[in-house]
């Protein structure tokens, strides 16, 4: 056998293997991973924050909300900040479409 | 952007169902290879593939855009292969295969005689070949993929070539 005629065999692209339902079943598998990882992630979070909860000074962050909450509403660099958050948000959302 | 670009951007970024669009557009290759390297077991080959498929999705964060997304699925797809022979504890990764087996030359159809030869190489041999001819990939992505040295990829193509030739040319 010349190299020639090797090379031309060995080059010879592998049979194309038909779908068949594959890309479906990895397709959810993978949402179904994700669907999990999501579930676990939620129930951590809401077991720390239990876990923490009652550790927290809530009286005094309750106060100090009352006292700085009306500032907070009324000053230009927060209206500033959140119309910033805002725009961020909705051209982060368009660029992922 | 190229297509496969964005696809990989976005699955990337978490998007399942664009990972769905490049699951559709490799798995012909992956399913391929990984039957040439258990030697046309399909059950064994499609079981690899969900898990290097799978394992691709939870590793997609670590893929680096320097060698092709489907060089990348091939290295995950040897890995999985590597490990399932150690799992079975057969089949040394540098050994020569099966010896026994039909003739390859009594089979009409040249395919088929190159598909029983390939069967009888190394597995690292099998791999070599396809990434390198089949496949169309570069001795250095090869060596990647196998995750081997340049020299070492190289010498595995000569051995497995000339094997080959022996196998296909002894009635």
């Amino acid at each position: 056998m010349t190299d020639e005629a090797l090379d031309d065999l060995l080059s010879q692209p592998l049979a194309d293997v038909a779908d068949d339902g594959f890309s479906s079943r990895i397709l959810a598998a993978v949402t179904a991973a994700e669907a999990r990882r999501s579930r676990i992630t939620i129930w951590a979070t809401a077991l720390g924050a239990l876990c923490i909860a009652p550790f927290l000074p809530l009286r005094e962050i309750g106060a100090i909300m009352t006292r700085t909450g009306p500032v907070l509403a009324n000053s230009l660099a927060m209206s500033i900040a959140a119309a910033a958050l805002i725009l961020t948000f909705s051209l982060a959302q368009r660029l992922r479409e | 952007m190229g297509g496969d670009e964005l696809l990989i951007r976005k699955a990337v970024a978490g998007d399942a169902a664009a990972f769905g669009l490049l699951v559709r557009q490799q798995q012909s290759k992956v399913r391929g290879f990984l039957r040439r390297l258990a030697r046309g077991d399909a059950a064994l080959a499609d079981d690899l593939a969900q898990e290097t498929f799978l394992e691709a999705w939870r590793k997609i964060g670590q893929y680096r855009r320097e060698g092709s997304f489907g060089a990348w699925l091939c290295g995950i797809a040897w890995s999985r292969f590597l490990m399932e022979l150690r799992r079975r504890k057969e089949e040394p990764v540098e050994d020569i295969g099966d010896t026994e087996g039909s003739d390859p030359r009594s089979a009409a159809d040249a395919r088929l005689d190159l598909e029983k030869a390939m069967a009888r190489l190394a597995p690292v041999e099998r791999a070599a070949l396809t990434l390198c001819y089949a496949l169309g990939h570069s001795h250095g992505d090869a060596a990647e993929i196998l995750g081997l040295p340049l020299g070492t990829v190289k010498s595995h193509v000569l051995r497995g070539r000339e094997r080959l030739r022996t196998m296909l040319e002894t009635p």
